[in-house]
This record gives structure tokens, sequence and C-alpha cells, in this order.
């Protein structure tokens, strides 16, 4: 078969453009097939409402690598960005509002006017992430050890990592191995005093995974997202990914949009030979790289018996249950929240026992009436948004992919008023001001995105899932399907926008072709 | 506890030496009186009549059966023909056989697998993507086999079925009296004969149909003794005693690929992918380290043993599975294979087992030394290595019109 192609890249999200970008920038020929009429998958700015948009699916780009962006030169395509997360608002439901800043002192001061002790304690918990956080970053740098085939030069990386670990100092790495395992609540529980504080905190480490505040390991998800995010892009995801398109098109990439895939084509002998769309075209090309699901991937792009058992059962097994839905509210008002503006980042939660009560919903195949907000606002300023108006991004958590009434007009509807209600808490009269809203409910992200079982991940953060992501015969980015690679969320270091597993796919193909 | 078969009823009133074993969880008789060679040389000479209800058995039904089956088994089962039976096995990824076992199709889009292990759990984790429904019939289907070179002629009464015309390794639905059954030429006594499987509710009107119309061909209720006699003689392989199943082996090196088991005409290479193509592939280009090969022991040898102790030869009349190790010469220890079961053959008046070897001495004709206690003391005894088949007859596959198959 003659190739069309080096390499054919599947799915035009941010680690897709990412993966694409370096492929072509190290001398492959490229093609990146997007299934919908737009690049950025859940990195996409969209109207969803005439004149009312997002910045993204998801809207945090806190955690996007600085080595991504440095070495896709991506400041020269128009990104601008410091080397510090944005500020955090945090909601009681005593109409308290904390200013989480990047900056420690900043941070300090804003939580003494609730708690001294909790300043303290906020001071003391920064550097326990400062001392611990090369060691993190290291691990979410580098590709993971390839635990399949442990040579010398495998032993020597899992060396050096063990070594990172090491050099933290004795007081330090126990202190990491202690609470690493824990659950963020009974961790912060240890620290901290004020309820609303502690839940907000806590927040990023249960968002879009099957867990509660008061889960095994959850500690561990808030520790990568603290070391990890580290980063301000202005304007979001829609930024990122339009500065990604930029550098991939100067590299060279040629991007097919409403291109979606219908097979990944193996010869006998199981090696990659190209791709079929679904208008049944044929593109042939010695590599295929899916920014896709892992699921997704293997069942859907492939013949069941091209799969082998082990292949068919990991799979199978790798945990992608979507716990989180999307709600977008546009407003011909400015919103206040607690009687603040301006605000960017806001979370809410209240309680450890609030916000697992949340999670409980989903355990028993519901949706909960009671929500975990993660909220996003944009006005004229940052967004096509008409001036004065203003738009709510609210990442619903927790909703279920499937449960017993199923996802239907009406049971939307209720998600919608459940989560008004919630908002309603913080911003009484916010109901008079909408002009039109936006439901997904996982299944919406699923057939919108290919998220399997609409899992804003690809797949659960649990530490099963991190350590070799997605299976072990999978956790170097090559697959044991030859010439097939995955790229995406499902691979290291996992989901959110960081564009990191599209970095490390395209070094690990890159040296080995 | 063991549990009943639907022949249990008969098989007990039967059963004079009160010889029971267990297999697969079901109560089994051994041999009906204190002796099993009556009902061994039923199977050779007229007819033995065998319950194999024990077996597991699964229906496969759906459009995409055939697709089913063929990803799973290592023979390309989508070329199978309506009618028609196929002797296989299946192995895990890295081509390690699971079981074998008889796929017959019944219909277009209708299979009926038999199976030694219970093999549910493994058939259904391959589900995703087929249009099928695989359903556990073990407990709802009763099986007989009736093996001997009469058998034939005993079904003919009892049945409507074609018997003259029908083939070895064929199958086929008939009317019984007031009942439907399925029948098929397969067997594990390598002998004419075949397997009738019913609905329980119809098993017992089976069996008393059957032993009726034996009665002037001298049918005899036969046990697993006699059995095991007949199969060995047939070359016939057993799970658990001349190969472990790869999912239940503690260690690799008990697991053993198809081409190691005389298996290997089985495979269909060159086809869609089946579980364990890649490692077959691989392995029939490397060639098999094992080979199952069929041993002729030295009768005169076994008798000068016995004769310098000043005693007549003692050799069981049972057959028997056990590890005996197989040395390239005498006197010398080094070891090139196995025996793993074996037998006294009343028809062949031999003495032969069944023995894995290290591929290089499969030769036939060629001898290695099989070790042999005699008198608490260890000796070798020559053993001249031959196809595991030590008996064939023509009747087997041969059919009274044609002449053959």
């Amino acid at each position: 078969m003659n190739k069309d192609y080096d390499i054919v890249v599947i799915g035009g999200g941010h680690n897709g453009l990412t993966a694409a970008t370096l492929l072509a920038k190290g001398g492959k020929s490229v093609l990146l097939l997007e299934k919908r009429d737009i690049l950025g998958g859940i990195a996409a700015g969209e109207e969803f409402s005439p004149g009312y948009s997002t910045i993204g699916l998801l809207h945090d780009t806190s955690e996007v690598r600085h080595k991504v962006i440095k070495e896709l030169k991506l400041e020269t395509y128009g990104l601008s960005f410091k080397t510090s997360r944005p500020l955090v608002s945090i909601l009681g439901k005593n109409k308290e509002v904390l200013h989480l800043s990047s900056d420690l002192e900043m941070a300090v001061s804003e939580i003494a006017k609730f708690s001294q002790k909790d300043a303290e304690a906020y001071r003391e918990y920064r550097a326990f992430i400062n001392k611990i956080s090369p060691f993190i970053n290291k691990l979410m740098d580098e590709s993971p050890p390839d635990l399949m085939n442990l040579g010398t030069g495998q032993l020597w990386q899992l060396a050096k990592k063990g070594i990172a670990l090491k050099k933290l100092g004795k007081k330090t790495m126990l202190e990491f191995l202690k609470v690493a395992p824990m659950s963020v609540a009974d961790f912060l529980n240890e620290k901290f005093e004020t309820d609303f504080i502690k839940a907000g905190i806590a927040a990023p480490a249960i968002f879009g995974s099957y867990t509660g505040p008061w889960s095994s390991y959850t500690t561990l998800n808030l520790l990568l997202h603290e070391c990890a995010a580290q980063t301000t892009i202005n304007g979001g995801p829609e930024s990122l990914i339009s500065a990604l398109k930029k550098a991939s098109e100067a590299s060279g990439v040629d991007i097919k949009t409403n291109s979606e895939v219908n097979r990944i084509l193996l010869d006998d002998d199981r090696m990659v030979t190209g791709v079929q769309l679904e208008s049944g075209e044929m593109i042939a090309a010695s590599i295929v790289v899916s920014s896709c699901t892992p699921r997704r991937t293997f069942y859907e792009f492939l013949l069941p018996n091209q799969l082998d058992f082990h292949l068919e059962n990991g799979i199978k097994n790798y945990r992608t249950r979507g716990t989180t839905a999307k709600v977008n509210i546009a407003l011909n008002t400015k919103i206040v929240l607690n009687g603040e503006t301006e605000m960017k980042f806001v979370r809410t939660g209240n309680s450890f026992d609030e916000m697992e009560r949340a999670f409980d919903s989903v355990k028993y195949r519901e949706f909960s009436k009671e929500p975990v907000l993660d909220i996003h606002l944009s006005s004229h300023d940052d967004s096509e948004i008409p001036s004065g108006h203003s738009v709510a991004s609210v990442l619903v958590h927790f909703a279920p992919h499937h449960f017993d009434q199923g996802w239907s007009a009406e049971t939307k509807k209720e998600l919608l008023n459940a989560t008004l209600r919630t908002l309603e808490l913080y911003s009484a009269d916010l109901s008079n001001s909408i002009v039109a809203t936006e439901v997904l409910s996982p299944v919406d992200l699923e057939n919108r995105y290919g998220l399997s079982f609409g899992h804003i991940f690809h797949g659960e953060h649990a530490i099963d899932q991190l350590i070799t992501r997605p299976i072990p015969s999978c956790a170097n980015y090559k697959t044991p399907l030859s010439g097939l690679y995955l790229c995406g969320s499902g691979s290291h270091p996992g989901g959110g926008i960081t564009c990191m597993p599209g970095y490390l796919s395209a070094k690990a193909i890159l040296k080995n072709n | 506890m063991p549990i009943k078969t639907p022949f249990f009823p008969r098989t007990l009133a039967l059963c004079n030496s009160m010889f029971w074993k267990e297999w697969a969880g079901y109560y089994a008789v051994s041999s009906y009186e204190t002796h099993h060679e009556p009902e061994y040389f039923a199977f050779r000479n007229s007819a033995g009549l065998l319950d194999v209800s024990p077996l597991f058995k699964y229906s496969i039904k759906g459009p995409d059966a055939a697709a089913f089956l063929s990803r799973i088994m290592v023979k390309d089962i989508s070329k199978l023909n309506v009618g028609r039976v196929s002797y296989c096995c299946w192995c895990t990824d890295q081509g390690k056989v699971i079981d074998d076992g008889t796929v017959m199709r019944r219909a277009e889009n209708e299979f009926f697998v038999t199976s030694a292990d219970p093999s549910y759990s493994w058939f259904s984790r391959f589900l995703r993507g087929y249009d099928v429904v695989l359903t556990d019939v073990s407990d709802q289907i009763a099986g007989l086999a009736l093996q001997g070179p009469t058998s034939r002629e005993i079904i003919k009464q009892i049945c409507n079925a074609d018997m003259d015309n029908f083939k070895f390794f064929a199958t086929q639905e008939v009317n019984a009296d007031g009942f439907k059954m399925h029948i098929s030429r397969t067997g594990f006594t390598g002998d004419l004969g075949y397997e009738l499987w019913c609905e329980n509710e119809h098993a017992l009107k089976l069996w008393d149909a059957i032993m009726l119309a034996g009665k002037n061909y001298d049918i005899r209720p036969a046990g697993l003794d006699a059995l095991d006699v007949a199969r060995i003689e047939a070359g016939l392989i057993l799970k658990d005693v001349d190969y472990y199943n790869a999912l239940h082996a503690l260690i690799d090196d008990r697991m053993s690929t198809p081409y190691e088991l005389a298996l290997g005409w089985t495979v269909d290479l060159d086809r869609a992918p089946f579980n364990g193509q890649a490692a077959l592939k691989a392995e029939k280009e490397r060639g098999a380290q094992w080979a199952i090969v069929g041993l002729d022991i030295n009768w005169s040898e076994i008798e000068a043993l016995y004769n310098k102790c000043g005693l007549p030869p003692e050799i069981g009349s049972h057959s028997w599975r056990k590890s005996i190790p197989i040395y390239t010469e005498k006197n010398k220890l080094v070891q090139a294979g196995y025996a793993t079961s074996g037998t006294w053959s009343p028809i062949l008046k031999k003495n032969i087992a069944l023995a894995t070897v290290e591929k290089e001495y499969e030769r036939i004709g060629s001898e290695l030394q099989i070790e042999m206690t005699v008198e608490h003391k260890r000796h070798t005894v020559t053993a001249t290595v031959q196809k595991p088949q030590f008996f064939n007859p023509e009747r087997k596959t041969s059919n009274p019109k044609s002449g053959q198959s």
C-alpha cells in the first residue's frame, strides 16, 4: 500500500494538535483528522446560543506545561501566559468569598479574614507543596517507566525517580508517602478548620472522577493538581487551541475537519496500514496516533477479533465512568455571587459532607440534586459576549452517564434546575437575568466529543490508572498493535488540559521511528 | 457432593460393582461390573453405552455465531458446513491450549460446543461486538455415547435417521419416539460410534429405547475405566492427564501449544484474527519444542525383568495416568520426555503409552527407554515410538454403502 502520510493523528483536541505539531517538526508528514467541524475537542470555545460562547468545555488551563508552550513556540503564535496559576474564588453558603491567589502572602491574608489558624496551616501546606513539586513535576514531564519491558535503561529510569523522591529529604518524603494514599478530607482535616475553605481546596481532587472527598488516594490527586497548576493562559483553552492550530499549520500538518474515523486498518500481521473514514475514504499511513479515549480507540476503531484477550479485557476494566455534566448559562447582566463581581474561577462545595453527598448520588445511579460546581465566568472582555452580559460555564459534579430514568429533555431540565437552585444560594435573583442555557449530560459529552461514558479525563484518575495509564501494555504510548499509538488524556500523565500526553507520545514515536 | 445425571436412575440400578467416580461434579460409573474388560470389549466388538452428560455443553446462536467461534477456536469455524462437526482446541493469547472439544454446526447460525472444562467464562469474554447468544446448556442437555461396531444398527431401531449415509463427524437432528434429539458421529473410543444429545426430560426414554433396541446387538452399559483403555488405544489425549489447561497451569512449562499436542492439523493460521494467532504463527515458524507420541513398550524385556526375580509378569489390566520418565538410552539418565498415560491394550495385545517427548525424539520407529519398577527396583524397558493412533479401524470412518466416508 502506498503511503499517503507517514502519520495520521486522530482527534484535533489539545493533545492531538500537540502531537501532530511535534511529529511534523520531527520531519514526518502528518495528517490530523477531526470528526467535528471545529478543532479543539473539549478545549474548543463554542457558541452555545447566538451571541454567547464559552471558552471551552473545560476551562482550567492552569496545568498546561510550560515545556510544551516553549518547545512549540506557542507565544509566536499568539499565546500569552503567566507562570503562575489564576486566582480562584471559593464560595461559602453564608456569603463568604475567599480569593485564593497564587501569591502566598495574599492568600494567607485572605484566609486570615476567616481563620488565623487556617492562614498558618495554609502557609505550611504551600511549603509542603513547594517541596514535593520538583518530584511531582518530574513524574509528569517524563514518560512512565515501561514496566512491561524492564531492561537496564528502564530500571535506571525507575531508580532516578526513586532518587528524586529521596532527594525531597527524609521528612518530606515520609510525609508524602503518608498523605498520598489518604482521602483528601482526612488530609485537610488534619490541617484546616473552616469547612468551606477545606471544601474549596479539596475540590480539584474529586472533579471529573468517581470519587468523593472521603475516597482513598484523593490526596494524591490534590497534590498532583497543586504541583501542576502553574500557568495562566490569557483567553483560556480557546486561545491555547488557536495557538496550537497555527503552530501545527506552520509546521506543515495537514488538517481535515468533518472527518470522522470509522476504522483503523491493519494488515494480516496486525500492523497498522492506515485509517478508513466514515465517508469510506481510505488514508494509508504506517503510524496512527489516537488522541481519542483508549476505549473508543480499541473498541470502536478496531474489530473485536483484532484485540488480544489481554487487551480486550484490559480496556474493558479501564474505568471510565463519567460523573460530570456541563451547564452553560448566558445572562444579560454581570453575574454577582455572594455580592462579588469580577471573579473568573469559582468553586462551591461548602463542606466535605455536602460534597460526599453529591458524590453519593452517582454511586446510587442518580444525579446530585445539590451538586458541587466548578464555574468559569466570562464577560465581554474575554469572550464573544454582548457588552454588559456574562456567561457562566459550569461543570456540574456529580451526574452519572447512565441511570434508571436515563437522560432526556426532562431529566436534563431537572439537572438544570438543580444547578440553578445551587447557584441561587450565592446569587438570589440569578434566574431573572438568564437569556439562554445549554445542558450537556455525560451522554451528550460522549456523543459530541467521543468521550467514552462521558468521562472528561478519558478514564478515571485512580492510582491504579495513573501508574500504568491506561493499562500496562499501552502505558508507554505504543500499543500491542504495531504502528498504533495513544496520545490522549487516557495516557500518562492523564486528563485535564496539560498537552503532556500529546507531547510525550510524539517524543516516543519520534524515538522509535 | 457430586450430583446425579439425568440417567442416574438407570446407571445406579445397573452398577453392580458400586465403582463410581466423580466427573465434573457428577457421579459417573467407573465400571458396572467388578472388572471393566467386558465393557471394553463391548466398545470393540458390539456396542457400549456411556453416559457423557457431565461434559460441558454450550449453545451459540445468532448471525455472528460462526465469526464468534472462529475468533475463539484455532480452527476457522466459518468454513464448517452445516451438519458437520469439528474437533478443535482453543488457546490463550500466547497460543497455549486451554481445552479441546467438538463444535457442531446444527444450522447456519446455530452451534453446539462440548468441552471438558467449564468454558462459559472464557467464551463470554469475547462476546463484545458479536450478535450472538451464548448459553450454558450443560445441565439442560443429556448426552449418551453409543460406541462400537453394532452401534449403527441399534440407532436405526430407535429413530428415523438415515444411518447408512451418516458420515464420520457429521451431525443431524432426528425424531425418536415422541421427541427430537441430535446425533453426532463422534466419540472418544476411536471406533464406529455416535453421541446422542437430548433434553433432560427425554433422557430416560432415550436410554430405555437404546437398551431395548440393543438387546439383539450385545449392548452393554460401559463406564469410564473401559473408555480410558479405548481412548489411549485411539491416541486421544485427555486434559489434566496428557496436558494442562493453560488457564489452570501454575507454571509456564505446564502449558502446551496445539503443535506440541499433535493438534497442529486443527490450526487454520491464515485467516481473520483469532485468539493466539500471532503466537501460533511464530510457533509454527520456530517449530514446536515437544511432541506427543505413542510408545510400544517391549513385552519380552518386561517378562525378562520379572523372570529375574522369579515372578510372572505383573501388568495391571487398568489404564494408568501418571508421569513416568522416558530416557534416551538404557542406563543413561538423559531424559527424552515423559509418559502421561498408558494401558495394556487387550485388542492389540501390547503394552502402550502416550508420551510427551522433545521434538528430536519423535521419529517413528526410534527406540527410547521407559522407566519401570519391578520388585521395588527401577529399570528401563525399550519403548518404540509410533503414531499415537495405536488402533484405528476402517469402520470408524466408513459407511456401509459407499464403503468409506
